[in-house]
């Protein structure tokens, strides 16, 4: 009893955590219309760990979050200065490339070495039924520095995805932004998998804009959904053994489609 | 010699075909700026003969499964159709970006209450194109011809449809139509093709060439037969490679595309620096 208690408990908090920063910074990128450059990191973060385990080293270990975020560091890097001039080439489809590439790095390095789509895999459904205290600690506590980095500098960060004025380095801040989204994405996607790790960032965001543009109502709203539809996802996979990334897309994803029913029945004018 | 190029032979043929069609589709895609919508359809699919497997026990390329994909892509054919129209808070790429977290996490999710998932997640993903078939050569042939027709005749309309998506306007019910035949003809072409292509070479077949053919191209039918030669070029040297050094067939076709993409900016890049 004391034991599930204390499972469950790590994994509220993390689920907490996690839902707040990933909806704070998802609202950003729907805004921004970059809605796949989240996918694109998480699959380069995984393409770090999977090329880690490769060379010899522990998927969780320091040495693989160095190399996953050596990945993603690039990854940003790509994000924020190839824009195509030609109008007839969107960046979503820059983002896209870069999501395809990494995603098929990740299955021709893992066709190198023994049960290697296990890990494709993993990367991609996650295991966080394994967090442990010290995992959990670390990414509360970089989550909280990075918050608080946000909020601090929120008026130059909401400038440049709103488009209303121009600021002083736009680029330099571009990065910096793509830089903070790349450590919430290491730090989350061996523990989630790419594809919670794009839910968390996504859904709740994506839920909360389709009824508020204010920011401070947006986070609260797209938190609070976030968390307790992550909460029942959790709660359906430790009781029925379900497969635990998918079981809270899942339930994400059965909150967002009642999200837009509920937009459809009452529609709002433009 | 000989041996090799019949060996490759079907895989080259299979390629070609999904060129020819998804060259076109992509520039289409481009234009909409929905990148994403094949690999989200192409999931939906995979969900679709997933849920067969599990209800009746059939394989892929059985007609139940087929029909299941296919049902799923004529709901998410009406959902994207429907959202178009109605949801303006969100864009359309947001709506099929969370519609594809779901679609993989409920495939993963299915695939995980059974033994050997890994595989089929595996194929599900790469698919299994030195395998193909003649019967399946022959199925593709006739699905691509049809849907190839009913663009060519129809490519006014097509065409204006997705150039005026960012307009701004309302979209009037014929629009809708147009837009919802459109999503239908790219879900019958992927649902049959993604049991043996896999949902990533789909995903880049569809978008690298067309955005090739943008960068040096404005005209459609010059856009169109650039993506073809891009996409031919990119498959030979990736089965090639693939023969030649035993990596599977679906990820070096892949590698190539974005080789040769990643190349012709580099070139374009320094051309603009020198003039």
């Amino acid at each position: 009893m004391i034991e599930t208690f204390k499972f469950l408990s790590i994994q509220i908090l993390l689920l907490a955590v996690v839902t707040s920063v990933h909806t704070y910074i998802g609202m950003h990128i729907i805004r921004r219309g970059i809605v796949f450059s989240d996918l694109s990191l998480d699959q380069l973060a995984a393409l770090g760990v999977i090329v880690g385990i490769g060379l010899g080293v522990d998927g969780g270990s320091t040495a693989s979050y160095f190399v996953s975020f050596i990945a993603v560091l690039v990854g940003s890097f790509l994000l924020a200065f190839v824009r195509p001039k030609n109008k007839q080439i969107p960046h979503e489809a820059v983002i896209g490339i870069i999501y395809g590439a990494a995603l098929v790095a990740c299955i021709m390095v893992a066709d190198k070495f023994t049960a290697g789509m296990a890990y494709v895999t993993q990367t991609l459904a996650g295991c966080m039924l394994w967090v442990t205290w010290p995992l959990v600690m670390t990414t509360v506590v970089v989550y909280i520095i990075l918050g608080i980095f946000h909020y601090i500098c929120r008026h130059r960060f909401i400038a440049i995805t709103e488009q209303k004025q121009k600021i002083d380095h736009e680029p330099l801040w571009d990065l910096l932004f793509f830089i903070t989204q790349g450590i919430i994405t290491v730090l989350i996607v061996p523990i989630a998998g790419v594809l919670l790790a794009y839910a968390f960032l996504m859904i709740p965001a994506a839920i909360s804009l389709l009824f508020t543009r204010q920011w401070g109502k947006g986070l609260i709203m797209g938190w609070a959904i976030g968390f307790i539809a992550s909460m029942i996802g959790m709660f359906a996979s430790y009781y029925f053994r379900f497969s635990y990334g998918p079981s809270l897309v899942l339930s994400m994803g059965f909150f967002f489609i009642a999200a837009l029913l509920i937009r459809m029945i009452r529609p709002q004018n433009r | 010699m000989w041996e090799i190029v019949l060996f490759l032979l079907p895989p080259f043929v299979i390629c070609t075909l999904m060129v020819f069609i998804f060259g076109y589709l992509g520039i289409h895609v481009l234009e909409r700026e929905i990148i994403f919508i094949d690999i989200a359809l192409a999931q939906i699919a995979a969900v679709g003969s997933t849920l067969a497997f599990m209800i009746w026990g059939v394989e892929e390329h059985h007609l139940l499964a087929y029909l299941c994909a296919f049902a799923l892509i004529i709901l998410a054919a009406g959902f994207y159709t429907f959202v178009g129209k109605w949801i303006w808070q969100i864009s359309q790429e947001t709506v099929i970006g969370v519609s594809y977290a779901i679609a993989a996490a409920g495939a993963l999710f299915l695939l995980a209450l059974h033994a050997g998932g890994d595989v089929h997640a595996e194929n599900m993903l790469t698919g299994s194109i030195l395998w193909a078939q003649w019967s399946d050569i022959l199925l593709f042939s006739i699905v691509c011809s049809v849907v190839g027709s009913l663009h060519f005749i129809f490519r006014k309309r097509f065409q204006s449809v997705t150039q005026t998506i960012h307009d701004g306007r309302e979209r009037d019910k014929m629009t809708s139509l147009w837009d919802f035949i459109f999503y239908i003809s790219m879900g019958v072409v992927i649902t049959l093709m993604v049991r043996v292509a896999g949902i990533l070479v789909i995903f880049s077949l569809l978008i690298i060439p067309a955005t090739f053919a943008a960068m040096f191209f404005r005209d459609w039918n010059k856009r169109l037969i650039a993506a073809w030669i891009m996409g031919i070029v990119a498959s030979i040297a990736g089965l090639a490679f693939s023969y030649g050094f035993d990596f599977s067939c679906g990820p070096s076709v892949v590698s190539f595309l974005v080789v040769i993409l990643i190349a012709a900016a580099i070139a374009q890049k320094c051309k603009r620096v020198s003039s």
